[in-house]
């Protein structure tokens, strides 16, 4: 029998050997979360395994996850007018004011996986950052003298990067609005009516029609009677893709794409649907209650999302999408105050026929608001487009039915929103107040 | 033989006086600064002032997006300088004034401070010089930025945030910053 000697190196190798292993398989072929040094936040939490899409490969530098940021997130801030844009900073004007802060680098106030010090829509730094920068306030802006810095960016106030909504001028305008408009209703859909206006010759399939040989009578009844008949898509149109069942996707959203462009865009862009990301490539199956963080129904964690989770597509009818599509999985305090509060009783008398859905308010009204351009009305299908700063719901959703003032009282109070604004807010806000000065001022001017 | 010597000489000396003629920092600012004053200029008169004030069809303003207008002309200079910015060009400009209606265009380093003061008082003149900024070199020219219209006298004049509102057409109003990193 062979005895070996170990000495104490050999099982310092052994350990190592093992670690390295053990490591290395993480990096490699496991699920890298040994690597994560801690929780990413709500934006990202979906995607933490795809370090590369963030991070680059080993030894990139910085202006790689710069880079990053801006691939998913940049397009959004020019859309926008965003008010304080990397170009204003690469001034060497600014070369003192960045050594205090680098606002030239999204991680400069978003940093990840640090959960202990990140406060809403990601940010790390402290409330009071605009001191950074803004020390002179008080001189230029009298009325803001009395105000703490860790004011500035209270609900209905400022904004880092998205203000359009805050606008004096805009408020001015609006300074004299009632609570709830006379006509308050929001646009109607025009995708239908535009396209059946640009192929006026185009004859709409029935069910005799149907190029799917083994589709049962009741989806082809459905099918008959919906948009997709009336605007010439057959079955095969959107079955027969080659992805159709890739990734667990019964039809799979590359077929909704080849039509619904955007979207489906707004929908990878999205917490619903950044997992499918075509910019992530094919990394993920599609997000999960299970995934969540908000809290979820509990018997709805199997199901995954995509277009059809929403939407049945045999069917003409948008309403299911709208509020009970949305409810299948979130059970939030306000989700679940929604039905019992004013909105939801307007949506409920959509159900039961006897309002028009342009003058109730869902789920989707707010969260995934009908947006007008010209004679053109899409739907918003990136849900979190318009939740963080609330303010972005302002013009783009609240401001349809209700005035300005009311608006920013309302999206001001954490206790209304979560009880899905079921009693009525102050109709009073401070950033009126300055506005309504001003208007003083320019008189006597 | 003596003739080819000769020329081939005289083409030396030729290329050679050409070869200096280089760049320097002031002349590329020079250049920069024609090309952005004639931009400003056509669209002041062209754009701005016939289609606002002589053929009425279309008026500018501040809030430009809002009122679905156009742009000041101050405001298609500042996002033209912004664009330079995004394109990293190796140059930087900006517009700045003594009485700034947003005060983030106040000069904010000595050499802004001189530039500006220079070119109110030496009419025709602009200003050049080196600052160090950030830890770089940087040659800086400033020019005198004129109320070339009606316009700019009149949102100055009128502006709630303006801190000066006796401005009258040809006043010098501020002036273009420009800088050339030297390192």
């Amino acid at each position: 029998m062979i005895h070996y000697n170990f000495k104490f190196w050999h099982y310092g190798l052994a350990i190592t050997a093992v670690l390295a292993g053990a490591l290395g398989y993480n990096l490699i072929e496991g699920d890298k979360t040994f690597y994560i040094s801690g929780p990413p936040t709500h934006g990202h939490h979906q995607i933490e395994l795809a370090c590369t899409s963030c991070h680059g490969d080993a030894f990139d530098d910085r202006a790689v996850m710069q880079n990053a940021c801006e691939s998913c997130h940049l397009d959004a801030l020019n859309k926008t007018s965003d008010t304080h844009p990397q170009s204003k900073f690469t001034d060497p004007r600014n070369a003192e004011l960045l050594q205090n802060l680098d606002a030239t680098q999204c991680v400069t106030c978003h940093r990840e996986h640090k959960p202990e010090i990140t406060r809403p829509y990601g940010v790390t730094l402290a409330k009071d950052f605009c001191a950074h920068c803004h020390q002179e306030i008080a001189e230029e802006r009298a009325s803001h003298a009395e105000f703490g810095f860790d004011t500035c960016s209270n609900s209905g106030c400022h904004n880092y990067h998205d203000n359009t909504a805050l606008y004096e001028n805009f408020l001015r305008k609006h300074v004299k609005d009632p609570s709830l408009k006379d006509r308050a209703t929001v646009p109607a859909l025009s995708g239908m009516a535009l396209w059946l206006k640009a192929n006026k010759q185009a004859t709409p399939l029935t069910a005799a029609d149907q190029d799917a040989p083994q589709a049962t009578a009741a989806h082809i009844a459905q099918w008959a009677n919906s948009h997709h008949a009336q605007a010439q898509v057959n079955c095969t149109d959107c079955h027969a893709q080659p992805e159709w069942q890739d990734r667990g996707l019964a039809v799979s959203v590359n077929s909704c794409q080849q039509c619904h462009e955007k979207q489906t865009d707004g929908f990878f862009d999205g917490k619903h649907g950044m997992r499918l990301n075509p910019a992530l490539g094919n990394a993920f199956s599609p997000m999960s209650p299970a995934l969540a963080t908000l809290p979820m129904d509990a018997s709805a964690k199997h199901k995954s999302l995509t277009c059809v989770s929403c939407h049945a597509p045999h069917e003409p009818d948008l309403q299911f999408a709208a509020t009970e599509a949305c409810l299948g999985c979130h059970q939030d305090q306000h989700s679940k105050n929604f039905k019992p509060s004013a909105h939801g009783q307007s949506w409920a008398a959509v159900e039961q026929g006897e309002l028009a859905q342009e003058a109730a308010v869902s789920c989707a009204t707010c969260h995934l608001p009908r947006i007008k351009k010209g004679r053109k009305v899409h739907v918003q299908h990136n849900q979190s487009a318009t939740l963080q700063p609330n303010s972005k719901m302002i013009r783009t959703v609240c401001t349809q039915c209700h005035g300005v003032e009311f608006t920013l009282s309302a999206l001001a109070d954490p206790e209304l929103i979560k009880n899905n604004f079921s009693t009525a807010p102050a109709n009073h806000h401070t950033s009126m107040d300055l506005v309504r000065d001003r208007i003083q001022q320019r008189k006597k001017k | 033989m003596k003739h080819t010597i000769v020329a081939t000489a005289l083409l030396a000396i030729g290329l050679s006086s050409l070869a200096n003629a280089e760049i320097t920092p002031q002349r590329m600012a020079d250049a920069i600064y024609a090309v952005i004053e004639s931009d400003r200029t056509v669209y002041t008169r062209q754009v701005v002032n016939r289609l606002q004030n002589e053929d009425e069809v279309i008026t500018a303003e501040e809030h430009w997006k809002e009122e679905q207008a156009l742009p000041l002309p101050a405001q298609m200079l500042r996002m033209g300088a912004e664009g330079v910015a995004k394109k990293n060009a190796g140059f930087s400009y900006a517009l700045l004034s003594e009485w700034p209606i947003n005060k983030q265009n106040a000069p904010k380093t000595p050499m802004e401070e001189e530039g500006l003061v220079f070119v109110r008082k030496n009419l025709g003149k602009n200003f050049y010089g080196t600052e160090t900024l950030g830890g770089k070199r940087y040659f800086t020219a400033v020019y005198a930025d004129t109320a070339v219209s009606e316009a700019c006298v009149k949102c100055h004049n009128d502006h709630l945030d303006s801190p000066k509102t006796d401005f009258k057409l040809g006043d010098i109003m501020g002036g273009v910053v420009m800088r050339i990193p030297l390192d």
